[in-house]
């Protein structure tokens, strides 16, 4: 489902249709899923689309940069870590590409978006969000709607600590794919109403790929340190 | 020619120096200008707007200071005495001007405060609109209407200010009035429904429907919905009619105000309400 893609070409899956089919001096793009369609003309040497999972913050409408992840509660004891397997939705991205440059050609998805607001109206953020089941192996969800998210959980604090939000920043999220799509990371948790996440560079396992950031596609090169890691700083339950 | 060049102004300064003053101010003027378009090109889709034109200015202004400075020697100025001269003229020209100076003053408040930046939906005084840019001296907004507005910055930082976007969330609220004879707990059940699948009618503050008051002609349900500041307007504007044909479905109705009038019957001791019908035969209508 997904990788690159040379065109002129037609593909039509369950989940959804796209076809690049050559018109006069240009290519016509057409994407089907669900009953959203999306026609556009592609004027480009390189005839070849990149179809990978992306960052999902993209539907409707960009409206924020974080991923909000909410899991049936889990309670950690003092110093400890453990590792658990959640859930992420996922948006499909296609790329057009010149020499390392990409355009984010459509993005699409089938599952719903829904928004949330972590912390408070004055010093939260908007969140996408997104309700995981929990469970200590990986899984088999839906490559169209659901990746995987392997967390480490680590209690740094003294006390025991519900768990049961994570949320992380979308500018650093490598997401990786084979026929199934994921993600690590972990949370560290330095108390009850402060922690951080972090996602990792690392694949799930062997042979998976990076798919292509968008924020490649936007040009936003310089990601600092900083937008790394996100500090929960209300709370993790 | 060399003659006219050499021609005294005022003090030691010659045309000549007065020229190349103003060749190299012109010329660190078109540098300037073509540095801003340069970065404006390059750092359009990386930098906000507001943050772009502020790197913009203060390059431009660096790099007028910097000709200034490069053409200053042909005037022969002594520092010292350029400080003491600014410094007099300051004052004199602060007394002269004290609106301006007051507008320079708010104006910096305004840029160090931060009480709207450039693109927030704001309210200043009784003025509504888009901030569209913030100025040293005044700051423009654009109305809903597309008007062009300056506002002097001693009135904005004098004036009540409203931003709608400052906070990420927003809260608005419908009422919306059924039937007595409708169910309103499945009227509730569907509002619910159908804000549970709007990506951008929060989850978290969740939004809160409930039955408000019983009114004169109906049950009044009260939505109390969150949504992300930016995009609050387009909620609105929606969900409404979303509800209002959700709820009509659903075989409920808005309600049309109604009265019941008494009518006294004077050959019986009894009131009684008059229907249509009745009202129709006997003469009378039921409003």
């Amino acid at each position: 489902m997904f990788g690159r893609f040379a065109y002129p070409c037609s593909h039509a899956g369950k989940v959804f249709s796209i076809s690049i089919e050559r018109d006069g001096e240009f290519y016509r793009y057409r994407r089907e899923c669900d009953t959203d369609r999306v026609e556009k003309i592609i004027a480009s040497a390189e005839p070849a689309v990149y179809i990978h999972p992306v960052e999902p913050v993209h539907l409707p409408k960009e409206v924020t940069r974080f991923l909000e992840i909410v899991f049936p509660p889990i309670v950690i004891e003092p110093d400890s870590h453990k590792t658990v397997y959640l859930t992420f939705p996922i948006e499909i991205g296609v790329f057009v590409a010149r020499d390392e440059d990409y355009q984010l050609l459509d993005v699409f998805s089938r599952c719903l978006p829904k928004y949330s607001l972590y912390g408070t109206p004055e010093n939260g953020v908007i969140t996408r969000y997104h309700k995981s089941p929990i469970s200590d192996t990986p899984g088999n969800p839906d490559p169209a709607c659901e990746g995987v998210l392997k967390l480490e959980i680590r209690n740094m604090s003294r006390g025991w600590v519900e768990v049961s939000h994570a949320v992380f920043e979308s500018y650093f999220m490598p997401i990786f794919y084979d026929d199934t799509v994921a993600m690590s990371g972990e949370l560290i948790i330095f108390s009850k109403v402060m922690a951080e996440t972090r996602l990792s560079t690392l694949p799930l396992h062997e042979g998976m790929e990076l798919a292509i950031p968008a924020i490649k596609a936007r040009r936003i090169i310089l990601v600092d340190v900083e937008k790394k890691t996100f500090l929960m700083e209300h709370g993790v339950n | 020619m060399i003659e006219i060049l050499s021609t005294v102004v005022f003090g030691t300064v010659t045309v000549f120096d007065l020229i190349v003053f103003s060749f190299i101010v012109a010329v660190s003027m078109v540098i300037a200008n073509l540095a801003g378009m340069y970065l404006k090109k390059s750092l359009t889709d990386r930098v906000k707007k507001d943050e772009l034109q502020k790197i913009i200015r203060i390059v431009q202004a660096m790099i007028l200071l910097i000709g200034i400075f490069i053409s200053l020697p042909s005037f022969k100025v002594d520092f010292a005495e350029l400080l003491l001269i600014g410094g007099t003229a300051g004052i004199i020209i602060g007394f002269a001007s004290q609106r301006l100076v007051t507008n320079v003053g708010s104006g910096i408040f305004l840029i160090f405060e931060r009480p709207v930046t450039i693109g927030d939906t704001v309210k200043i005084g009784e003025t509504a609109g888009v901030i569209e840019e913030i100025r040293v001296l005044s700051t423009t907004i654009k109305t809903y209407e597309g008007i062009y507005i300056r506002i002097p910055n001693e009135k904005v930082f004098n004036s009540e200010i409203t931003n709608y976007v400052a906070n990420v969330a927003r809260r608005f609220e419908y009422k919306v009035g059924i039937r007595y004879s409708d169910d309103a707990g499945k009227a509730m059940w569907v509002i619910n429904e159908l804000l549970d699948a709007h990506p951008f009618v929060l989850k978290n503050p969740s939004p809160s429907v409930y039955v408000d008051e019983l009114g004169d002609n109906a049950v009044i349900i009260m939505i109390r919905i969150w949504a992300p500041s930016r995009e609050w307007w387009a909620v609105r504007t929606e969900m409404l009619w979303k509800i209002k044909v959700a709820l009509e479905n659903e075989g409920m109705s808005i309600p049309f105000p109604q009265r019941t009038v008494w009518v006294q019957d004077t050959t019986s001791s009894e009131k009684r309400p008059v229907s249509s019908a009745e009202a129709a035969k006997e003469g009378t209508d039921r409003i």
